[in-house]
């Protein structure tokens, strides 16, 4: 399955759309408002909410952003090592996921457990990020939540320089 | 002498989690993905995995000092211990060993009270004795005296703060 997520041009909390190939909305991001950890929901259609995606609040050389389910266990923690370029480990969920791609690529590639799983194409985007997701269809609202996870390690990377 | 490769993946919290293989708790090796990874060699050819956890929660020293805690991070505001759930796991499972490739993956599912605390990933066979969420009703308890008393704790600490000022500032 292939969907787009493209971050709100104008939006309070940062939300983002998700739609499929067909121009349909099939998920969606929304943000809160005041939140210094970036706090955001990967929701359904219905309005459920599936995962919770926020930046570790203090990053020294690792940026970290962890994720949580519905019942707001913490289920991963998405890591960017230091000087690692497009590299981005999933630490301390179930199966071994690892996101990597080359330094002047805008593709990178979801493995599990040794096996790639999914892309990620970043699209150019002058004043909002957007990015092309492939991935399995029952992963999918997990991946989401790993990009938009990604994207906030970026922001708060790029706003701290 | 049959090697057993074990791994534990789902775990948040490295301390949270014990896990005893032929009845000795295990000390692991993290690998790059923060999963725990273990060998064990041994000349029998079944081996027994428990795996259980242990709550935050101790005797009147650890209750004193969650009161020192609550007052030092203004009432809990700047409190950034984490949030526990009352539920512990138990799981007991026996692997049968082959002459190699022994390897178990032990994936540790989110705390759910209806669910299953583990998913066993395996070729071998296995048996799984136990594997269930048990809700701790003294944890329970303990917990509710801890909010009762830190509540009476902000109240009096409210009052007598009120009382200073009254007296210093405003001369009452």
């Amino acid at each position: 399955m292939k969907v787009f997520i493209k971050n709100k041009f104008i939006s309070f909390g940062g939300g983002s759309t998700v739609k499929d190939e067909n121009g349909n909305d099939v998920y969606y991001v929304k943000g809160r408002v005041f939140s210094p950890t970036r706090v955001k929901f990967v929701c359904d259609m219905d309005g459920n909410k599936l995962y919770k995606v926020r930046n570790k609040w203090f990053n020294y050389f690792t940026y970290r952003a962890y994720v949580y389910d519905q019942e707001n266990n913490k289920i991963a923690c998405v890591k960017h090592p230091p000087f690692s370029g497009k590299k981005y480990i999933i630490q301390g969920y179930q199966d071994e996921i690892n996101i990597d791609g080359a330094f002047f690529s805008a593709t990178s590639t979801i493995t599990r457990n040794g096996e790639e799983v999914g892309k990620i194409i970043r699209t150019s985007a002058i004043i909002n990020d957007a990015f092309c997701l492939e991935a399995d269809e029952k992963d999918m609202p997990f991946m989401i939540a790993l990009v938009i996870a990604i994207d906030n390690i970026v922001d708060k990377i790029t706003r701290s320089k | 002498m049959k090697e057993l490769e074990l791994k534990i993946t789902g775990n948040q919290y490295m301390a949270d989690t014990i896990v005893e293989v032929d009845g000795k708790p295990v000390k692991f090796k993290k690998n790059e993905y923060g999963n725990l990874v273990y060998s064990y060699q041994t000349e029998s050819d079944k081996v027994n995995i428990k795996a259980y956890r242990l709550l935050d929660i101790g005797g009147i020293w650890w209750f004193l000092t969650q009161l020192l805690f609550f007052v030092i991070s203004i009432f809990g505001i700047f409190d950034v211990h984490r949030r526990q759930k009352n539920i512990i796991i138990d799981y007991d499972a026996d692997i049968q060993l082959q002459e190699k490739d022994n390897f178990v993956t032990i994936k540790l599912n989110p705390v759910l009270q209806h669910g299953k605390p583990v998913t066993l990933e395996t070729k071998l066979q296995a048996q799984v004795n136990a594997n269930e969420f048990i809700p701790d009703a003294k944890a329970a308890k303990t917990r509710k005296l801890l909010k009762f008393t830190k509540l009476v704790l902000a109240l009096a600490m409210i009052a007598i703060i009120i009382f200073c000022f009254c007296k210093f500032f405003i001369g009452m």
